[in-house]
């Protein structure tokens, strides 16, 4: 679905963003996009949507190059910024305006998402909270059945019920025909919905792997002592929260904090592992 | 699909467009008439005033209307056009106009539509409507009443003339009507370019150009013909039609580079 060639990127030109970056991502895919702040998380998504512009390199998007910004691949991009504008309306004239663009646009599933988030249909956009226009732009991007979802920070506002609603209409919301990237922070939030993990560092991609890819190579443990063969640990209140080479094909469920400050500290010892 | 020009799609996105810019276009408009209105109410000519100027017609002119007229449907058009792609400056608006599934072609005709041709027409309309109001109640207010034409020497019935009069009084007047093309493609321009105080800036680089433009144009002409040569009425009329061509053409230009920088716009 994405091809990803030998992408140059940067705001300025002595301080680029991305060097040589090379990828593809697949359908039926829940990435979890990762980085520290600045590393270019939004940006990367920015690029996938043709909001910036690549320096060098190639980047198709379902056969369309996003720079060109064709209605034919802007009507199967759902892109949910993290700072995003509503007009001044009510919901039904929002989507009696935005709708039509959208030609598999759903109105059932519309509604049946304005309920599950449980949003005050008659009041206007610009009077509801930060959290309930979120949830609005969430369902009528979810609404236009737009291949390619595009998330960037998603959970920021949320309240907990609506964090948890979220998982769940995501985890509904997957096809085979669908690609989701997801960028946050708060990567618990993203706890078993996401299957494929990218981590951006240093200009590049620094892990790209599923989860059971990465269950099946690491595992994650309480253990009372760090020794040697510990990538990394990180106290807790039993002990250490630990990283170490899945070397007894040990089940453990995947800690993607401990694994993010992990890679990010000791991404040597990683690299082979996941090259 | 075609992916540079759709005619539905293109209504689709006027419906949009209006959505969000209707209302305060529609506000905008009745701030427009309000302000006309006021100006045509504090220049009502007083039943004792004399001093009119007479047209062709032996209509008495309204002096007030015409400066009038430039200078509020310059502020009026500049604004409207200066107003329409700010939104493009700030980033949470840029993302969801960028991303709306329509071309740049669609976008952009869709600019120029609301900007400068429904702004100019509505522009026109309104002042019409206005002066005609006005226009009724003053020549009935005058009804009857005689003032010396200094045309004709002679004591004249008051009929104050339409604004249509006004402006075909002059045959060159004509060649001014492409200049509303000119300034809204300028600040239309402006609204794409600059990501804050589009107006202000705009403004100011349109005034620094045309100081540039009129003190080169004046020193060239001083040095190519002073004392050589002294323009009839008939190379004056060929100025404004040079004038008149050269006004399409950069606004036909301001509007290519218009599209271009609304297609290469990154957020």
């Amino acid at each position: 679905m994405i091809n990803i060639n030998n992408l140059n990127f940067g705001y300025t030109k002595h301080k680029p963003l991305f060097k040589n970056m090379s990828m593809r991502l697949s359908n039926g895919h829940i990435y979890g996009l990762l980085g520290k702040n600045g590393a270019g998380k939004s940006t990367l998504l920015k690029n996938l949507a043709g909001l910036v512009y690549a320096q060098s390199g190639t980047l198709d998007v379902m056969g369309y190059d996003p720079a060109k910004r064709q209605p034919a691949l802007l009507e199967q991009i759902c892109f949910i910024p993290e700072e995003f504008y509503l007009p001044p309306v009510k919901i039904d004239a929002y989507i009696k305006a935005n709708a039509a663009f959208y030609k598999n646009f759903d109105h059932n599933y519309f509604t049946d998402l304005i309920k599950e988030f449980d949003i005050p249909v008659e009041h206007k956009l610009i009077n509801m909270s930060y959290g309930q226009k979120k949830k609005v732009i969430i369902a009528f991007g979810l609404a236009t059945q737009a291949k390619l979802v595009i998330m960037d920070e998603p959970t920021n506002g949320l309240d907990i019920p609506s964090k948890a609603q979220f998982r769940k209409i995501m985890a509904s919301a997957m096809t085979d025909e669908r690609c989701i990237i997801i960028s946050t922070h708060q990567v618990r939030d993203l706890d078993n919905l996401i299957d494929t993990v990218i981590m951006l560092d240093e200009n590049d991609i620094v892990l790209k792997a599923t989860v059971e890819e990465i269950t099946a190579k690491l595992t994650f443990k309480k253990v009372k002592e760090i020794d040697d063969s510990i990538f990394y640990a990180e106290p807790s209140l039993s002990g250490y929260s630990a990283v170490m080479p899945n070397y007894h094909q040990e089940e453990s469920k995947l800690d993607m904090e401990l694994l993010f400050n992990a890679i990010l500290a000791e991404k040597i010892k990683f690299k082979p592992l996941f090259s | 699909m075609n992916n540079t020009f759709n005619i539905n799609r293109f209504g689709l996105l006027l419906k949009r467009q209006w959505l969000d810019f209707g209302k305060i276009y529609l506000m905008s408009l009745i701030v427009l008439t309000v302000i006309v209105v006021g100006f045509y109410f504090f220049n009502i000519p007083r039943l004792n005033q004399s001093n009119f100027i007479w047209n062709d017609n032996g209509h008495a002119q309204l002096a007030f209307r015409m400066p009038i007229f430039l200078s509020i449907g310059f502020l009026f058009l500049t604004i409207e056009a200066s107003t329409y792609f700010s939104g493009l400056g700030q980033k949470s608006k840029a993302i969801m106009e960028l991303m709306t599934p329509a071309s740049t072609t669609e976008k952009f005709f869709c600019a120029v539509l609301f900007s400068v041709i429904l702004s100019l027409l509505s522009y026109l309309l309104i002042f019409f409507i206005v002066d005609s109001i006005f226009l009724n109640y003053i020549n009935e207010l005058w009804k009857n009443q005689k003032a010396l034409d200094y045309n004709t020497n002679k004591l004249t019935f008051v009929s104050f003339s339409p604004f249509y009069d006004d402006l075909t009084s002059d045959t060159r007047n004509k060649f001014l009507f492409v200049f509303p093309l000119f300034f809204s493609s300028v600040f239309l321009l402006g609204s794409v370019y600059f990501n804050r105080f589009h107006y202000i800036k705009t403004a100011l680089s349109l005034t620094a150009l045309f100081t540039l433009v009129i003190f080169l144009g004046f020193k060239t002409s001083k040095w190519l013909l002073e004392g050589k040569y002294n323009a009839g009425t008939n190379e004056r009329d060929f100025v404004f039609i040079i004038l008149f061509v050269a006004s399409i053409l950069v606004t036909l230009f301001i509007w290519i580079i218009t599209y271009v920088r609304l297609k290469e716009k990154e957020v």
